[in-house]
This record gives C-alpha cells, sequence and structure tokens, in this order.
C-alpha cells in the first residue's frame, strides 16, 4: 500500500528529522504555513521572516494584513512583491510633529500612487487604514471603484478630502461594514453623501463622522441605522440634538461604541425621560464620547449606561469637578478616561475615588494659550489619581507645572506605566517648589518604570534627564523631546544608551551635528527621527546622508531663511530608495 | 454472528458503556462487556510500522481519528481478516505514542478540560525528534486534534524568542540569506538577534 508517495509534503526522506544533515529547516510547506498562520502579532510575523529564507517565504505567502509606520520607507511596488497576500493595509504618512504645524502643506504622503498598484495587485483589498496621509475625493472615488470586496477604510488625521468622497464610499461600497473619519481636516460640503448609501445596504457596524461640522441629512441617517441591523459603534457630530439622539437609541440599542453628538438642547420632562429611557436599554455600551457642548443638567440620563463603560473620552466635553464626581459614581468599570482639565485637581481625586481599574488617563488642556492665573491640573491631582488607580499604565497629562517629588510619588504608587507623557504646557518651566530642573521627575519614571515604551518630557531639563534615560529605559521605544537638553552630549545618551529606540522626536533643543552624527549606526535601526529649530546644519546632513546611503536625510526647508542651517531635519530608513514626489521645499541629501 | 452484527453491537456497547448511568459514569472496557456477553475478540486492526513491527489497535479508536484509516475502513480496502496497514513513514516509537494519544482521547472525552490538557502536555514532553516524528505521523494519518496540539506547541517554540535561538532549537544551520542580508538583518532588528 502507498504511504509517503501518496502526499504531496515530503521534500526530505523520511528518515530526516530536526537533526537534518544540510541545516535547513524540513517542514513540510503545509506544516510551516499552518505554524505560521498561528503567529499573529507583527514581531512575532518579524521574527519569522528572519530566521531563514524559506521561512522568510512561508511567511510572506501566508500574511494578510501590513502595518507600514512609514509610508516613504518602503514603495508600493516592493511591498506587493514581497506580500502577494495582502488584505489589510495601515498606512501611516507625515511625521507626528505635522500635528502641531511644524510641517508644511503639499509635504506628500498621498495615497493615491499606493492604490494604483493595490488595485492591480490586491484587488482582493478589504481593510485601509491611514493615518496622516493626503487622501483626495478622486482616491476615494478610485478606491470605491476599484476593490470589489472593501469592508473597512479608517482615516485618521487625514486632509484633502470632502463629503464628496464619503458619498463615492457610501454609494459603490457594497459591502462596506466600517467607515471611520478621525480627527481629519475635511471640506464639509453638503449634507446628502449620507443619502448616497442605497436602501438595500445593510452591512454597517462601524460609522464615524463626529469631526464633520455641518448637519447631516437626519432622515438619511436613521434609515440607515434602521436597516443596519449590525452597527457596533455610531459617532454623531455636532449637529445631531438629543431629541435626535434618543431616536437614533431607540433604533439600535445594540450599540456598544456611542459617540453623542452635542449633548445640549432644551428638553420637555417627557422628552428627558425618552432619553433616560433610550439609555437604559443600551445594554451593550461600554464607551462613550462626544458631548461636544455640554448642558450639565442632563448628564444623569446618562448613569443607567454607566455601570458597564470601560472607556469614557469626554476630551471635548468641558465638564467641571462636581459634573465629572457625580458621573463616576457610576463608572466603577472605568478602564480608560480621557478629560479635559476644567476638572481640575477635585475632579481627578473623584477620579482616584471612584475609577479603581483606571488603566489609562489622558487629560487634555482647555485653552493651552492662556495667560496669567489659568486653572487646571496640578501635582495633587496627578497623586490623587496615582493613588486610587494603582493599575494605570498609559498617562498623558497637560499641566502649568510640576514637582519632581509628585512624579516620584506618582510612579511609586504605579511603577507599571508602558507609556508616560507629561507636558508641562511652558517650556522651560522648572520645579515650582524647589525652581530646580525636573530631571529627578523624570529620572524616577525611567529608574521604577522597566517596562516603559513611550515617553514625552518637558520643563526645564538639562543633561542629567538624557543621561538617566541612556542609562535606564532599556524598552523605550518612543521619546519626545521639547525645549530640553544642555549639549549634544543629552542626545547622545539617548542614541547610544536606548537599544529599543524606534522613534525620536526632537524640537527647540540645543543638540547639533555631534549629537546627529553620533546616532549613525542607529538610524537604520529605527523608524525615524525628527529635529526641528535645533543646531545641526546642513553640513552635518549631508555628511550623515553619505555615510549612510540606505538612510533618507531631507531638510524642509523655509523661504527667507539661512542656507547654512537645517531647520527641519527627517531622517528614516527606506528600501525605496530617495522620494520621487518631494516638493521644492523638501531637499534629498 | 456476522462481522457487522459484531460492530452493530460493539456500536452500541460502547456507547452505553461511557454514558453516565444512575448518576454515574460507567466506564467498563467495551471488550470485557462484550467478550462476558458473546465470548469473542473486538474488532480489532492491525497496524504495520516501518519496522515491521505489528500493533493491534481497537478500529473504533483509529477511526474516530484518522481520517486515512476512517477511508480505507469505509471504502472496503482493510480486509479484517487478513489485511495490515502498512505504515511505512512511521516507527515503531511514534506509532505506539500515536496510538496510545488516540487511545486515550477515546476512552476519556468525557473527561474534564483540565485533565485532559494536563495529559496532552506530558504526553508532548518529548524531545525535538520525537516531536517531528509525531508530526510527521499526525500529517500522514490526518489525525486533526493530534495536528492542531502540535502546531501549537510549535508556534510556543517560536513565540518570542531570538533568532538565534530560534535557530538553535529547531537546529537551522544554514539560513539561506546572503551574507549581506544577514548583516543588513541584523542592522535593522538588533534586538531581534
Amino acid at each position: 500500500m502507498e504511504c509517503c508517495n501518496k502526499r504531496r509534503m515530503m521534500k526530505e526522506s523520511p528518515e530526516s528529522n530536526f537533526m537534518n544533515r544540510r541545516g535547513s529547516s524540513c517542514f513540510p510547506d503545509e506544516v510551516l504555513e499552518r505554524v505560521i498562520g498561528m503567529l499573529k502579532s507583527r514581531k512575532d510575523r518579524s521574527s519569522v521572516s528572519l530566521v531563514c529564507k524559506e521561512w522568510y517565504n512561508a511567511e510572506r505567502w501566508s500574511r494578510r494584513n501590513v502595518f507600514i509606520g512609514n509610508c516613504y520607507s518602503v514603495s508600493p511596488e516592493i511591498l506587493t512583491r514581497r506580500f502577494p497576500n495582502i488584505r489589510s493595509v495601515t498606512l501611516k504618512g507625515k511625521p507626528r510633529f505635522s500635528d502641531f504645524n511644524l510641517v508644511p502643506a503639499n509635504w506628500g504622503a498621498d495615497i493615491h500612487f499606493w492604490l494604483v498598484v493595490f488595485a492591480e495587485k490586491y484587488p482582493f483589498l478589504e481593510e485601509l487604514r491611514l493615518k496622516r496621509m493626503t487622501v483626495s475625493d478622486e482616491s476615494l472615488k478610485f478606491l470605491a471603484r476599484s476593490f470589489p470586496n472593501f469592508k473597512a477604510i479608517s482615516l485618521q488625521n487625514c486632509d484633502g478630502f470632502s463629503t464628496d468622497g464619503l458619498a463615492a464610499i457610501a454609494a459603490d461600497c457594497k459591502n462596506l461594514t466600517e467607515l471611520d473619519i478621525q480627527e481629519n481636516v475635511i471640506d464639509d460640503k453638503n449634507d446628502n453623501w449620507l443619502t448616497c448609501f442605497p436602501e438595500s445596504f445593510t452591512s454597517l457596524e462601524v460609522l464615524n463622522f463626529s469631526i464633520l461640522h455641518n448637519d447631516v441629512n437626519f432622515d438619511a441617517l436613521e434609515k440607515l441605522v434602521t436597516r443596519c441591523k449590525s452597527l457596533k459603534t455610531l459617532k454623531l457630530n455636532k449637529s445631531i440634538t438629543l431629541e435626535q439622539l434618543q431616536r437614533l437609541l431607540f433604533r439600535a440599542p445594540q450599540l456598544c461604541e456611542l459617540g453623542t453628538g452635542s449633548f445640549s438642547q432644551e428638553l420637555t420632562t417627557q422628552q428627558y425621560s425618552e432619553l433616560e429611557s433610550a439609555f437604559s436599554n443600551c445594554k451593550n455600551l461600554n464607551t462613550l464620547s462626544g458631548l461636544w457642548v455640554v448642558t450639565p443638567q442632563y448628564l444623569p440620563v446618562l448613569y443607567p449606561a454607566c455601570a458597564n463603560l470601560t472607556f469614557l473620552n469626554f476630551s471635548y466635553a468641558p465638564l467641571d469637578s462636581d459634573d465629572i464626581a457625580k458621573l463616576l459614581v457610576h463608572c466603577a468599570n472605568i478602564r480608560r478616561l480621557w478629560v479635559v482639565d476644567t476638572i481640575e485637581d477635585k475632579g481627578l481625586e473623584a477620579v482616584g475615588t471612584h475609577c479603581p481599574l483606571l488603566e489609562e488617563l489622558r487629560v487634555f488642556p482647555a485653552d493651552p494659550f492662556a495667560e496669567g492665573d489659568a486653572r487646571g491640573v496640578t501635582d495633587s491631582g496627578f497623586i490623587a489619581v496615582s493613588q486610587g488607580c494603582r493599575n494605570l499604565h498609559y498617562v498623558l497629562y497637560f499641566c502649568r507645572h510640576m514637582t519632581n517629588a509628585a512624579v516620584a510619588t506618582v510612579v511609586q504608587n504605579c511603577p507599571d506605566f508602558t507609556h508616560f507623557r507629561l507636558c508641562i504646557m511652558n517650556p522651560g518651566q522648572p520645579d515650582y517648589r524647589t525652581s530646580e530642573p525636573m530631571d529627578e521627575a523624570f529620572g524616577a519614571v525611567v529608574k521604577t518604570c522597566s517596562k516603559l515604551q513611550r515617553l514625552a518630557i518637558s520643563g526645564l531639563l538639562t543633561d542629567l534627564t538624557f543621561e538617566y534615560i541612556g542609562k535606564y529605559a532599556k524598552n523605550l521605544e518612543t521619546l519626545s523631546v521639547a525645549f530640553a537638553g544642555s549639549s549634544d552630549w543629552g542626545m547622545q545618551c539617548v542614541l547610544e544608551g536606548c537599544p529599543k529606540l524606534r522613534k525620536l522626536e526632537i524640537r527647540d533643543c540645543p543638540f547639533g551635528n555631534a549629537a546627529l552624527l553620533s546616532g549613525l549606526e542607529k538610524y537604520e535601526s529605527m523608524r525615524s527621527l525628527w529635529m526641528s529649530d535645533c543646531k545641526v546644519t546642513m553640513n552635518g546632513c549631508r555628511l550623515l546622508a553619505k555615510e549612510m546611503p540606505r538612510l533618507n536625510v531631507e531638510v524642509i526647508k523655509e523661504d527667507g531663511s539661512d542656507d547654512s542651517q537645517a531647520e527641519r531635519v527627517y531622517v528614516y530608513r527606506s528600501v525605496a530608495g530617495p522620494r520621487r514626489d518631494a516638493p521644492p521645499f523638501v531637499l534629498t541629501l | 454472528m456476522t462481522q457487522l452484527d459484531r460492530l452493530s453491537v460493539y456500536h452500541w456497547l460502547n456507547a452505553w458503556c461511557i454514558k453516565p448511568v444512575g448518576g454515574a459514569l460507567v466506564r467498563q472496557e467495551p471488550e470485557y462487556i462484550l467478550l462476558a456477553l458473546m465470548g469473542s475478540p473486538l474488532k480489532k486492526i492491525m497496524l504495520c510500522s516501518s519496522e515491521k513491527e505489528i500493533f493491534s489497535v481497537e478500529e473504533q479508536v483509529m477511526v474516530q481519528h484518522s481520517v486515512i484509516i476512517n477511508n480505507m475502513i469505509e471504502d472496503g480496502s482493510y480486509n479484517h481478516e487478513e489485511s495490515k496497514i502498512p505504515l511505512d513513514c512511521v516507527d515503531s516509537k511514534t506509532l505506539k505514542k500515536v496510538i496510545d494519544y488516540c487511545t486515550h482521547h477515546t476512552h476519556h472525552h468525557n473527561d474534564n478540560q483540565e485533565d485532559l490538557e494536563a495529559w496532552d502536555a506530558q504526553f508532548l514532553n518529548v524531545d525535538s525528534n520525537g516531536l517531528y516524528d509525531l508530526l510527521m505521523a499526525a500529517n500522514y494519518l490526518e489525525i486533526r486534534n493530534l495536528l492542531d496540539l502540535i502546531y501549537g506547541t510549535i508556534k510556543n517554540m517560536i513565540k518570542g524568542k531570538k533568532i538565534d535561538e530560534i535557530r538553535r532549537i529547531f537546529n537551522i544551520k544554514d539560513h539561506g540569506f546572503t551574507p549581506e542580508e544577514e548583516e543588513q538583518n541584523r542592522k535593522e532588528y538588533p534586538h531581534f538577534y
């Protein structure tokens, strides 16, 4: 009876095993593909592809999702050649400091030529997730026409499109499950894009249009929500009134994530009780956001829905400490909380008291440029949260001043921080009690929090902070620095000391060519380096470019600036070579 | 009693003896019941290893687990009175272990999840050669649950490990990259190594 001959697999003889004489991996193809298919994380997939050529090939054929952290690090041709079977693409474009207007308009990161290649090589593409990319209406129309299986589009911090593009997606993507538009610069032309979803269309699960400022066609929205029975996420914009919200909730009690639109309207007693009842019926709500304009006396309608909430995003809701305290009493299960600093320290005390399971806190400034006696949150609020919320591992905290002692106490209470972003809004602000630099604060963070992956530093800082970071932050991947340091030595400490560093973004620091060039070997293992308004010169950049041909060294030139200075430098590794689409103000050295 | 009758009685008895009876699980080995009632041996099949050693095993057990053997029995190509199934790819040591696995999972399929997982863990406590042989055998015989178990074990041997260590575990001496490629990989992903 035939045995091994019937099976397709064996490349090696039956007697071979792991102790193979030729030394190459001797798994049959389907075994290798199967095992690799079980590995989902990006890190594991990268790992597998580095082990040997055979595993590299098995991995590339089985890869379905690809994440590209810098759209210029690879070209669509190279990508599609390596990974023939991709269904989902995530792409990030501009450097993060473009959020602070440090990158001029028309810099690049246009999605269009990617889509053209994908239309040919990935006709079965299902998902596209973009961050800080330029997306035109033409691109959205092209996308809607080119991919019959297209399911999910998510655009975050993108620019260049209007509601016309959304209309094209609505009209032509028959299998759409997700339309998620966040924080984008979008031209809101009309309210009719929602009417473009056909009557027969019912597959939507995620709809987020919270960033649009104009009215939408409510009738079309209500009909859409009614017929999409699988809708789980609905994030409305400011134009939706409380009465309209109630009608939508009545149609979709199955929602898990809700963005409320504004939360402000004159309600009759009847309307109030209907709204309260609508929220009571939403048994699956775990995420609440919105409240763009809030009438605090209506907040109690939310209370029945609060018990199961795990994520509360009030980053646009200027509540005061009393309002938030009364609400948080009902929110014992909160894991993630985003608030505005109008809640002040007293509000943060309420957080510490009522939300023991909290893992992530982000406190945004109501008015970052306010002068004089602006309130907000301080060191005591920070300590109060850390005392009550011992599971805290992610913090983004905007404040006007801080003390070294407070930060040391906070990390003592919560040593498991993975993300620590402290933004003292006045540049160069020292410890307000001792007038010393804030070096010891960040020293405490890196010494205590061994799992730290992301750090943003601020306040008056000397090279000592960077010495601490280089010495202790062995898991650090992302570092953001502004208005800090004393000399090149600071940047050198970080480049030489942090083995896992991937992204370094620096502005307004006294780091020059010596610092830049100390990272020669390092930059190839990093995604990117950004330096703006430092002391780097064109000659320094040219030297870097010459020594490291596999890096793209780009300088953004402003009109009328000194020719020898390199005000904005962006350095990143790339297998695609220099950019083919660079505008005139971007010089590739 | 004909072969067919024996088979149907066997199946009925097997079903009976693993159901709870009066609140307790009755764990009688089917062959003893049958022997007691009929005085004839239970349906067994013969598997022959690459070393020409014969293993007798309950047909029921192998049919439940191995798609290949199930197909052979169903399409009638296996004659109980005369045949043995030659498995030239599988040595005696491995075949015995495969039979062990299938037998245990047939007779203990009502055990709780934790106990079964613990048994599986100690079953797979073998060196990498043994694991490879089991994988090949399970793949050939198409024993789905054993395959999934081994895939999961191999996955755990890879997950979270450094490249140099993975190469050592799987004895990959020649990675197949050019020296330039290997050097570039080490530069771009230094902490993977």
